[in-house]
């Protein structure tokens, strides 16, 4: 997002948190049992209605991008439809310039399996985690920090960083944003 | 009914900032460049926080609005009240949670919703990953008894 960000902007990211915040706590997903009793499919007791949650997210939001690919006038800065998520974009990066596995499918595999352990574990994802903060309760109040302790030894460990002096030179080019077309 | 609040907060974000709301890129992002020799090959633009920032503060009104809006422990029973895991449990979940969001490149959010949606492939699969993951967890869990309150 080159252009000056409008107060719009900020107002509109302020009013989906609120909302997205009231929607997690309506839906029981600040709630780690009912989160652990939709992902325990073999205690003989499995709640199945988180799952009724997230077709209903995804129904909503898929009918509005199909909504949105339609309207021709459609203002929205740079919407971009079709990318993987958004890092390496962002970094203004292709994932071949980086090294390893990092921007392959398998860092996502690999990410996405220890962030199920985690979830199953704790019964808290980073958005009702965060939401929770307001409980004030200390085990909402470890559990962010240490979240926010894994995602700081990612980024220490593992994210695409500025090149060291001497180390090997990552590529940078300019992203061009595909415009929702169709 | 909370769901369909989730999408559309989803929707509303691409609409009004053009990008997706993965909270574990929202919150990832805050945190780039916090620690020193750890700033992105190019560092998100100042407007790129701010709207963050914005969406996190929305996140947490809403957090203090289900606070006053449930009676008791309502919204937050697990934090408040009868705790599920123990303190150790949800610490190693933590950093679990937060390393792997950031290294998977998405949470239950980004992937799990924005992703399902778009029908991204890379999503899905994530998608698919964490769920069995999640499950194979909760069915070790309770079968060892470990991290129990």
């Amino acid at each position: 997002m080159t252009m000056t960000m409008t107060r719009r902007t900020l107002l509109g990211a302020f009013g989906c948190g609120l909302i997205f915040a009231i929607g997690l706590g309506v839906s029981g997903m600040t709630q780690p049992g009912k989160v652990v009793g939709f992902l325990d499919l073999f205690g003989g007791s499995w709640d199945p209605s988180l799952g009724l949650v997230m077709a209903a997210a995804v129904a909503v939001h898929a009918s509005f991008l199909r909504w949105m690919r339609r309207g021709p006038s459609f203002a929205a800065p740079e919407i971009d439809s079709c990318a993987a998520l958004t890092d390496d974009e962002l970094a203004g990066i292709s994932p071949r310039a980086r090294n390893g596995f990092l921007g392959t499918r398998g860092g996502v595999m690999a990410g996405a399996a220890i962030f199920g352990v985690g979830w199953g574990l704790g019964g808290y994802c980073p958005g009702p985690a965060l939401v929770s903060l307001v409980s004030l309760a200390p085990g909402v109040l470890l559990f962010t920090a240490t979240m926010l302790g894994g995602m700081l030894i990612y980024q220490v460990l593992l994210h695409p960083r500025a090149a060291s002096p001497g180390g090997p030179e990552l590529t940078a080019r300019p992203t061009t944003r595909p415009k929702l077309a169709r | 009914m909370g769901g369909a609040l989730i999408g559309l907060a989803a929707s509303g974000t691409l609409f009004f900032t053009g990008r997706r709301a993965g909270i574990s890129g929202i919150v990832g992002g805050l945190l780039e460049g916090l620690l020193p020799g750890t700033t992105a090959v190019s560092p998100a633009p100042a407007d790129e926080r701010r709207w963050r920032a914005a969406f996190l503060v929305g996140l947490l009104m809403g957090g203090l609005t289900l606070l006053e809006a449930g009676t008791g422990a309502a919204f937050f029973a697990g934090a408040i009240g009868a705790p599920v895991r123990s303190y150790l449990g949800l610490a190693v979940a933590g950093v679990l949670v937060g390393f792997g969001a950031r290294l998977g490149r998405g949470c239950t959010s980004g992937h799990g919703v924005c992703g399902v949606s778009r029908l991204s492939a890379q999503s899905l699969v994530a998608t698919a990953t964490f769920m069995i993951t999640g499950i194979a967890t909760v069915a070790l869990v309770r079968f060892t008894g470990w991290f129990a309150p």
